[in-house]
């Protein structure tokens, strides 16, 4: 305590009275080496010897100021703010080298932010606007084996969760899929997304309503009661002009009027922050919004996210052990659902599901290594350049040290630059994502435009940045810094260049970028070659003259029969138009988002003993769905008119289905059931060709076609093979569907070929990015080369001089400067290929049909780098041919 | 540069708070002193007494005041601090025990 007492207001009062700290030191100063004089005459010295003698005694008295300046601590605030001034005078008197370094860092500093502000959205940073997001868990059902591990609740279980639990203070519950609601608004019909909410939703998460209020608890108790619905900020603000009477307005959603009780703050888009909803309605609503199946009694519909508060005091663990409780008394209580299954809680962050997250988190820290990279080879470029600057300052340097400074100081004054500098690109930098973010999103498939990722700046993005930027200018200034503080003083003073130039640090630097450049390099040559073989892999249907029109008859609330009748009138009317060659229905296309599995039993096939029960991809298609589609037709028939609602049940199997369960047998006749008791059983009447259906990596599997009448689902697909051009169908298509219900809401309508962007995208987004980061790093690192060996070259001048004029060929010259060049690459590139061996296999898991050591990629990438090395030392050789013997010889 | 190494540095601090304990003094009177009480044995290396008299005030132990020396010269008088005279206490006795320690060790061998 009494320290601090003491310390503050010295340390101040050196600071803010600078010149009487300053003139106090040299006074003690003065006193001491006017008493040393005074000793030295009592003893006979001459006055003038004296005071030799003294200050020989003393040692430098300069020295000693400097090292009280630095035990008063003060210094390195002085001394900091005086490099900082320095520095920035420094950087202004070489503009050029200032401009290249700064943009040089940037580009490697805002490649590593654009990523990472990917990864604070979808895996840092909570949900905005939640009060204490740590003390919220997500509450889900662990099963006893087997993926996914992390399932949703039914309602029902979450009520007894609800009710049941001490350690919350409450347990909210919302819809976990994007709900489609059909909103009608002055005679148009528009698809707007919905979430279902319990009524404590927002009370819990401790958000504020901007208008209005929100749910109230009565709310929430009764089915189909209050038709209430709390609008989000930028629906309010996009769809009804930030109508500020808005609250107490009825809006009609499927047909259903709902009036509007309050409107969200900006800031809060609900908890998934990449699937915003336009609205919240009370759980109770859930017939309303999502007519169909009663959701809300079932114990088999897993569709409830739900999401506890812990009480003050509460851990984790002991929230999950008395969780664990009830999920064992509701196994108990619902063996036919709920056996075996456990509780599971887990903290929140922008994706809300585990599984997801686990899928994405890989990809992110694999991106991460990647840009960490461009920004390693980014530092060495400018370490570099720092270098070759504190060639040109070493005579200033020798000076300083002459005067007093000390090496840590040197070291001191040169990082300070350095930070200086990437601090400047840290700036430019955050402008560049800025930038880059958002042109990162534009790549993603207009299907997936339900996706928001908000690549808002928050306090993350900018410790990130700052933080990178500190890294930058130690990894960067380091190296020069004890470079430049080595100066041996004498030489330097006596204008004695070192014509043998250490370059050595210079040479492996080089090195290093080369080989972090190969690595990038060879990983976009992987993403590439992977994006053609995943463009050429046969998905198992046509994708050219194909369109598909996907709609959902769900929001109308139409009865079966209705909705059947809606589309076979839609089919109908499609297949009629001129330039249709054919059209069918799904309910839903492969490849996409849709993957429904089955468990069956199939006549003749005995699993083995502890063996779970077969499974297959099961979906609905309309008469002539195989030859639409264009897939081949192996054996037996299509489905057609005869396979009516109350026709006998059949089923169309694939290929790998047929070899797996019937091998070497005929399946056609047989029949299968779905392992339910009392319903009846299935004839399969025709095998097709094995297509994929969930990814395009996937093995073959099993999968089953079920004619669309016998198995009926409100989603369809409408499939049209065209004679001509399919984009210029999606609009006839579209006309003829609204012609015979205007009101049906049209989900998705493309061509094939734009479809399959989708399964397409990470093949496609690796390869964007990686050939966009590839061809950065190779451009950093053809920079860097460039700049050693020019700089070398020009170093060297005299000596060319010399050997030129001793006779040596010009050829000769350009082969020595080139060959050096040369030299650097190969070693670089063999560095890179073992690096490379080692890392790309992380790769692995996102190529298509491509080794993550495919040689021709190797081989082609060490051509491309060795060709554009060679370019970048030929230059400065060319320059150091031509040079005039006697220019060169005066040179010194 | 004759850089005291930390032992050296300690005992210089040691020597310093010792010498001042008794009266405010500046640091030619220091070195003086230091110098006469050690019978010559101790030469205070006066390029190293600067520094040390600032770090020691930095750290609170010592205080300095500008005062009169002989034939109305100013000079720079240090003085203990209450944390200072317990630091030294503390110090003097690590000091003794230190070196009792190492004495045994000496006798013994």
């Amino acid at each position: 305590m009494m320290r601090c007492f003491y310390k503050l207001p010295l340390r101040f009062r050196s600071l803010l009275r600078k010149n009487r700290v300053e003139q106090d030191l040299s006074d003690e100063l003065r006193f001491h080496l006017e008493k040393l004089i005074e000793g030295n005459v009592a003893k006979g010295t001459r006055q003038k010897e004296a005071r030799y003698a003294a200050l020989r005694e003393l040692g430098g008295l300069e020295q000693i100021k400097e090292e009280c300046r630095d035990m008063r601590g003060v210094n390195y605030i002085e001394n900091f703010i005086q490099d900082l001034r320095y520095g920035l005078r420094q950087l202004r008197r070489s503009p050029g080298f200032t401009a290249v370094a700064v943009v040089t860092l940037a580009l490697g500093i805002g490649a590593n932010t654009t990523i990472f502000t990917f990864v604070s959205t979808l895996l840092l940073k909570p949900p905005a606007a939640v009060e204490e997001p740590g003390k919220l868990l997500a509450l889900w059902n662990q099963l006893p084996h087997g993926e996914p591990r992390y399932v949703q609740q039914s309602y029902p279980d979450y009520v007894y969760y609800r009710d049941h639990n001490t350690a919350f203070a409450g347990l909210l519950a919302f819809s976990s899929d994007p709900l489609d609601v059909s909103w009608s608004t002055s005679g148009q019909t528009r698809l707007i997304e919905g979430q279902l909410v319990s009524g404590n939703f927002f009370s819990l998460l401790g958000v504020r309503p901007l208008l209005g209020r929100w749910f109230l608890p009565e709310e929430d108790q009764t089915p189909g009661r209050s038709p209430v619905v709390v609008l989000s900020h930028s629906f309010w603000q996009r769809r009804l002009g930030s109508d500020p009477g808005v609250v107490g307005k009825v809006l009609t959603l499927n047909g259903h009027e709902f009036s509007v009780v309050g409107v969200a703050a900006s800031d809060f888009k609900g908890i998934e922050t990449i699937l915003a909803p336009d609205f919240w309605a009370p759980v109770m609503m859930q017939h309303e919004i999502h007519p169909g199946d009663d959701l809300l009694s079932s114990r088999k519909s897993y569709w409830i996210y739900a999401l506890g508060r812990l009480k003050p005091g509460v851990t984790p663990s002991q929230a999950l052990a008395e969780l664990n409780v009830l999920a064992q008394q509701l196994a108990q209580a619902h063996s036919d659902t709920n056996k075996g299954w456990r509780a599971s809680l887990t903290p929140l962050t922008g994706i809300y599901d585990p599984d997801f997250r686990r899928f994405v988190a890989p990809l992110m820290i694999l991106l991460m290594v990647l840009v960490a990279l461009i920004l390693l080879i980014a530092c060495a470029n400018a370490a570099n350049l720092l270098l070759a600057q504190a060639v040109k300052r070493s005579r200033e340097m020798a000076i300083r040290t002459a005067i007093g400074a000390s090496r840590g100081r040197l070291i001191r004054q040169v990082l300070t630059e350095g930070i200086v500098l990437s601090f400047g690109a840290g700036c430019v930098g955050m402008l560049f994502a800025r930038w880059t973010a958002p042109l990162l999103m534009k790549l993603k498939p207009p299907t997936l435009s339900f996706l928001t990722i908000e690549a808002a700046l928050d306090w993350r993005i900018w410790a990130f940045t700052f933080l990178v930027s500190l890294l930058t200018g130690i990894i960067f200034g380091w190296a020069p810094a004890l470079r430049a503080s080595k100066v041996d003083v004498v030489s330097r003073l006596r204008d004695e260049s070192t014509t043998a130039a250490k370059s050595r640090l210079r040479n492996s630097l080089v090195v290093a970028e080369l080989a972090a450049c190969m690595l990038l390099l060879i990983g976009a040559g992987l993403c590439v070659r992977s994006l053609q073989n995943a463009k050429s892999i046969d998905p198992g249907f046509e994708v050219s003259h194909r369109l598909a029109v996907s709609m959902d008859v769900r929001p109308l609330g139409y009865a079966e029969s209705q909705g059947r009748a809606l589309l076979r009138g839609m089919l109908d009317r499609v297949t009629a138009l001129p330039g249709v060659r054919g059209a069918s229905l799904a309910s839903y296309l492969p490849l996409g988002f849709t993957d429904l599995g089955v468990g069956f039993v199939a006549e003749g096939y005995q699993p083995r003993q502890g063996q779970p029960p077969p499974t297959a991809g099961l979906a609905a298609v309309g008469p002539r769905y195989f030859q639409t589609m264009g897939i081949p037709l192996l054996k037996g028939r299509e489905f057609d008119a005869q396979d009516s609602e109350t026709a006998h049940g059949v089923v169309v199997i694939n290929q790998e289905m047929a070899r797996r369960y019937w091998p070497g047998r005929d399946p056609i006749g047989r029949r299968i059931s779905f392992g339910v008791e009392n319903q009846p059983s299935f004839e399969i009447v025709g095998i097709v060709k094995t297509g994929k259906y969930s990814n395009l990596r996937e093995a073959p599997r099993p999968f089953m076609y079920r004619p669309m009448p016998q198995f009926y689902t409100t989603r369809a697909t409408l499939i049209v093979e065209a004679a001509g051009d399919p984009r210029a169908m999606l609009a006839p298509v579209q006309r003829a569907i609204h012609e015979v219900d205007s009101s049906v809401p049209v989900t998705d309508a493309e061509t094939l070929e734009q479809y399959m962007r989708v399964p397409l995208f990470t093949a496609h987004l690796t390869g964007i990015l990686l050939s966009a980061l590839g061809l950065l790093a190779l451009s950093l690192a053809t920079a860097g080369l460039y700049a050693v060996v020019a700089y070398a070259t020009a170093q060297r001048t005299h000596e060319f001089g010399v050997r030129i004029a001793l006779g040596a060929d010009r050829s000769s010259v350009l082969r020595l400067v080139v060959g050096e060049g040369l030299k650097l690459t190969l070693v670089g590139i063999t560095i890179g290929i073992g690096g490379a061996l080692v890392l790309t296999r992380f790769l692995a898991s996102l190529l298509y049909g491509v080794k993550s050591t495919d040689p021709l990629t190797f081989i082609s990438v060490s051509l491309i780098l060795t060709t554009v090395a060679s370019l970048a030392s030929y230059f400065p050789a060319r320059r150091a041919t031509k040079v005039d013997p006697m220019v060169a010889l005066r040179h010194e | 540069m004759g850089k005291p190494t930390d032992l050296v540095q300690g005992t210089l601090d040691l020597l310093i708070l010792k010498t001042i304990a008794l009266e405010p003094m500046h640091g030619w009177g220091i070195a003086q002193r230091i110098r006469q009480v050690s019978k010559e044995v101790l030469q205070v290396n006066q390029g190293a007494l600067y520094p040390a008299l600032h770090r020691l005030e930095q750290s609170g132990w010592i205080k300095a005041k500008w005062g009169e020396s002989d034939n109305n010269r100013r000079a720079k008088y240090y003085s203990l601090t209450s944390a200072g005279r317990k630091y030294l206490e503390q110090e003097e006795s690590n000091w003794k025990r230190l070196s009792t320690a190492i004495g045994l060790v000496l006798e013994m061998s």
